[in-house]
């Protein structure tokens, strides 16, 4: 081997340390540009073949009960692919353990062992139960805690009490956001409502449309003939949706975790492409005096620029190599993990994810950037004189400050060793920016994921302040409002309740009908803000007005206050006036406030409510779960019939539960750059650290011991965090700003307001100490450990 | 001038060797040097590149660790001291000068001379301020206070290494080449400070180059390949004044 290439690679194994910051710099880099790709490309390509393996639905209708002669009639309309008819069962279950009810769906169908719509992906136990056997959604294992082979108690709104076995468990990847929210649901056969006492009949008709299954137009065309040909048959719509093939119900979160991903992977590559800048500028610092050496001996300018860019390549393919696969690794860690939450799941068994495109960047960016960034230095070492570059290690006393040195000497402090700190911070200006930059970057990121989340919160609260209510109570039929009312109040723990009229309407567009949930709150109500977005709140005494929400300007998008739209109510069409738009969430469901006596006249029971809505003493999860659970006895117990009672928390955490998984995205983003960030810190103290062992050496001449150093080179490291922590304060300004309204685009479909919590700020505060002090350990002790005479070889 | 030999011997070489260790072979750079140096006096060390005189420095100094033999100062046995206490040691005790000055260049004159007071934690700051000034009046410095480094002459910023090697008042001196990258004017001014200051009291251990700078001293010490070849006492060195220096 030529003697220069033995060079390269003595250069590389002989200064391990600072082998391993080099490629520790570029790998961490390179890393974090893969696990970002990886997200960005995987969890929306996963959730959408996840969805798709399903074979979802395009028309899911809900009628009047109908058996399988609707079905084939349904089958015979030429844009009709394929149909099925399902029954869906609101009931109750006994936990298992504390014996408490709650909540449950059951949804029968023909045949389990032959699904070919809305396709279920068998988990453990059997692939389709038998007569009197359930399978039970994983997702619904996490609140209701059964084995396969156990024994569930289900009681129906009649009150009917039923054993049924699980005979396993299973995914339900196609389950819609609503179904989603009711968490516990089961699968049983059309056989076993017998066994329940149930009519062997349908109430939901599944679809897929002949064509172009992404085309809405098609869909709505093949919905309305559909609509058409069951209301031909004597029977009403009760709810209708439409979807495409691809729009799966957690698209808006997806959209918003790739959005935050790409957002901040940017972030990343710009942050990766600092921190190799830096540490190539250093290494080529260290160099110098080797290339006059080699210029001494007759070393070309063109051998030493191919010597030292072979070095740089040389770091970067091991960066690579090391990069790679751990990306790979932890990227499918990172989508294996977000995406059951989003009712996804990992298609690919293997441990690494290897994408092509994200190798090209990957192999680019290691590439690219470490040569481009070696290539200033390396040019100018190799056209430094001789003369100069021999005696570069020394002791620069010509270098000449610059104004900013020179207003720096203005700044003293008592102790020697802190001016002495702070103006050594400033002398490797360039490296100092990046740093500052690198860690400032990481900081607002950091920041912003915590004046993002407040913001989310902050949506929630603006929904649920039109359902102030503790607990929701749905009545199997209408009840005397005074006597439920009464009844509630004996309940102790309930403060007040509240009987609101509710009922489902279709909102009939010339191409769509839709479902509308149109509810009407007491006059007085104190459950419900009445804030607009735009125009005002329902008059007392006013007749078919409604307040809308946002929702309504899918289907109408200049939708303003008094426009009219038409309602079908129980098979009755009627004109309403808007008179007010207000902001309730992005999930596409049409929600309509009017003037309770209006509905309830609408409704024919003018004294009399299905739905009822509780205020307890406390507000927390446990306590609304535990007096839910009283209320429903005691109902019960009187003999009225309740069909669903839910406690507000559980929607709020399970709506929080997507929400949250985001926070968690942006969380891991944010201390993946802090650890970029940290890394950059590490490396430029410790670079630092060794242009300056001459310097030590002599503090170590004249006194200064162990202590003293490492102080020196702590002091800078915290200078450097704690400026870098100011900047990012204020660049987390416009970050949050731009991310806040990205991801509640994304969300809600709409800007949310913007916020700033203290939080990320105090975090980030210790955070940064920390990194700080861990930053520089290693190069405050190797200052620490040069001693004078290893110092003196310098000379 | 007193006789210094009145006195006691205040660093005390005992058996002192120092073996560098290569991989195939050893180099002897100090071989079994025994003598003492006195308080008061000025010892300038001579011979060639390699006879050994850095390592000699380095293990009064406590830079390096002998590989045998012991090194006493005012009754401490250095080499036993542990690398913290060492360091503190020397902050108090002696005061380095290098052939390249070696000043901090992102520190003032002052400052610089101010720091090695600050590290050992000696004096307030008013005293540290007052000291520094008067130890750069001492060497001529006084109006290049608040300059930095590269501003002044290498004569200029060798004797701001002299005045902070002297900041905390150490008995002892020890220069290495002091005068090895001055010019002979800028030479011989360096070398008058350091008798002036030796007719003050401190022990001076100059290593050198220049046998006719070294002559001047009081004591001459030759080294050879490691070990003491000859040595050389003057009764009276002629002293060549120096104008800049207040005795």
């Amino acid at each position: 081997m030529r003697p220069r290439w033995k060079k390269v690679i003595a250069d590389f194994w002989e200064n391990k340390a600072r082998s391993l910051l080099i490629i520790a710099s570029i790998s961490i880099g390179i890393f974090s540009v893969g696990v970002v790709g990886i997200g960005y490309f995987v969890i929306p390509e996963s959730i959408v073949a996840t969805y798709l393996s399903t074979n979802p639905s395009n028309i899911q209708i809900q009628t009047e009960p109908f058996d399988e002669d609707l079905v084939k009639t349904i089958q015979r309309i030429d844009r009709v692919k394929d149909v099925i008819g399902r029954t869906t069962i609101s009931a109750k279950v006994k936990h298992p353990e504390s014996g408490d009810w709650m909540t449950f769906s059951m949804i029968a169908m023909d045949d389990l062992s032959d699904q070919h719509l809305k396709i279920l992906t068998p988990a453990s136990g059997k692939t389709y139960p038998d007569d009197k056997e359930i399978l039970i959604t994983e997702g619904s294992l996490e609140t209701l805690p059964v084995v396969t082979g156990s024994s569930i108690l289900i009681e129906l709104s009649d009150g009917t009490q039923r054993e049924i076995k699980v005979a396993g468990t299973v995914f339900d990847y196609s389950s819609d956001l609503a179904i989603t929210f009711n968490e516990r649901i089961g699968f049983t056969s059309l056989d076993t409502l017998e066994y329940l006492y149930q009519p062997k009949k349908y109430n939901d008709l599944i679809l897929t449309v002949n064509g172009d299954q992404n085309d809405l137009t098609n869909i709505e065309e093949v919905a309305k003939l559909v609509s058409e040909e069951i209301e031909n048959s004597g029977r009403r719509i009760l709810n209708q949706s439409v979807n495409l093939s691809t729009d799966q119900p957690y698209a808006n979160y997806t959209n918003a975790i790739a959005v935050i991903i790409g957002f901040i992977g940017v972030f990343i590559l710009i942050l990766s492409s600092a921190l190799i800048i830096n540490t190539m500028n250093s290494l080529m610092a260290q160099h110098i005096r080797q290339i006059g050496v080699i210029k001494l001996v007759g070393g070309q300018r063109n051998q030493i620029i191919g010597m030292y860019l072979a070095l740089v390549v040389f770091f970067s393919l091991i960066s690579l190599i090391i990069a790679i696969p751990a990306s790979a690794y932890v990227g499918r860690f990172m989508c294996a993990n977000i995406l059951p939450v989003l009712n996804g799941r990992l298609l690919t068994p293997n441990l690494f994810i290897y994408l092509h495109e994200i190798i090209i960047i990957q192999t680019i960016v290691t590439l690219l950037i470490p040569v481009l960034a070696a290539l200033k230095p390396i040019v100018q070492g190799a056209s430094i004189p001789i003369h100069k570059a021999l005696t570069s290690n020394l002791i620069n006393h010509a270098t000449r400050p610059g104004r900013f040195d020179l207003w720096l000497d203005n700044i003293r402090s008592k102790d020697g060793i802190i001016t002495l700190g702070i103006r050594n911070t400033f002398r490797q200006k360039g490296r100092l920016l990046l740093t500052i930059f690198t860690l400032s970057l990481g900081c607002a990121i950091f920041i912003s994921v915590f004046n993002v989340e407040l913001s989310l919160n902050k949506q929630i609260e603006r929904v649920l302040q039109y359902n102030q209510s503790d607990i929701f109570i749905n009545m199997d039929r209408n009840y005397p409002i005074e006597e439920i009312n009464h009844q509630l109040r004996q309940v102790p723990g309930v403060v007040m309740s509240e009987a609101w009229m509710a009922t489902s309407a279709l909102l009939k567009t010339t191409s769509t009908t839709e479902n509308v949930l149109l509810v009407g709150p007491p006059q007085n109500s104190a459950l419900v803000e009445k804030v607009v977005n735009v125009g005002r709140w329902v008059r007392p005494g006013e007749r078919y007005t409604l307040v809308v929400n946002d929702a309504f300007w899918n289907n109408y998008p200049e939708l303003k206050p008094g426009d009219q739209i038409v309602l079908d109510i129980k098979g009755e069409e009627d004109y309403w006036t808007v008179v007010g738009i207000f902001h309730y969430t992005g999930l596409d469901q049409k929600y309509a406030f009017t003037s309770h006596d209006n509905l309830a006249e609408i409704l024919n029971s003018p004294s009399h409510a299905i739905s009822y809505r509780v205020v307890t003493r406390e507000h927390d999860l446990a306590y609304q779960m535990k007096i839910a659970n009283v209320i429903d006895e005691h109902l019960t117990s009187s003999g009225y019939k309740v069909k669903s009672i839910t406690a507000r928390e559980e929607i709020v955490k399970q709506g929080l539960e997507k929400i949250q998984v985001l926070i968690y995205v942006l969380l891991f983003l944010s201390v993946l750059t802090g650890i970029v960030g940290g890394i950059g810190l590490s490396g430029t103290l410790g670079l630092n650290v060794l242009e300056r062992t001459a310097e030590i050496g002599i503090l170590r001449a004249i006194g200064a011991y162990d202590a003293v150093i490492t102080r020196l080179v702590t002091f800078e490291s915290l200078f450097i965090g704690l400026t870098s922590y100011v900047i990012g304060i204020l660049a987390s300004l416009p970050i949050s700003f731009v991310l806040t309204n990205l991801v509640n685009q994304a969300i809600f479909g709409a800007e949310s307001k913007f916020v700033i919590t203290p939080k990320g700020m105090i975090l980030w505060f210790f955070i940064l100490i920390i990194l700080s002090l861990v930053a520089s350990y290693i190069p405050a002790r190797n200052a620490a450990r040069l001693t004078i005479r290893e110092v003196l070889a310098y000379e | 001038m007193p006789d210094t030999n009145q006195f006691p011997p205040f660093i005390k070489l005992l058996n002192l060797s120092k073996i560098f260790q290569a991989a195939s072979m050893q180099f002897i750079a100090l071989s079994d040097i025994t003598t003492d140096f006195h308080q008061n006096e000025f010892t300038a060390v001579v011979g060639r590149s390699g006879s050994g005189k850095s390592t000699l420095m380095n293990m009064i100094t406590g830079i390096d660790k002998p590989t045998s033999g012991r090194v006493i100062v005012n009754g401490i046995e250095i080499h036993s001291l542990p690398e913290t206490d060492m360091a503190k040691w020397r902050g108090e005790n002696l005061g380095i000068v290098f052939q390249f000055y070696q000043l901090i260049p992102v520190l003032s004159l002052l400052e610089n001379v101010m720091l090695p007071m600050q590290i050992a934690g000696k004096f307030s700051h008013t005293e540290r301020l007052d000291r520094a000034q008067k130890l750069l009046n001492k060497v001529g410095l006084q109006k290049y206070a608040q300059k930095r480094p590269y501003m002044v002459s290498g004569g200029q910023q060798q004797s701001t290494a002299i005045a902070r090697a002297l900041a905390n008042d150490p008995p002892i001196l020890i220069a290495d080449e002091p005068t090895g990258n001055l010019s002979s004017g800028e030479a011989e001014k360096i070398f008058n400070i350091f008798q002036t200051l030796s007719s003050s009291g401190k022990t001076i251990i100059m290593v050198t180059h220049d046998e006719d700078l070294a002559k001047r001293a009081r004591r001459v010490l030759k080294l050879v390949d490691g070990r003491i070849v000859s040595e050389k006492r003057q009764a009276s060195p002629p002293s060549l004044g120096n104008p800049e220096v207040k005795p």
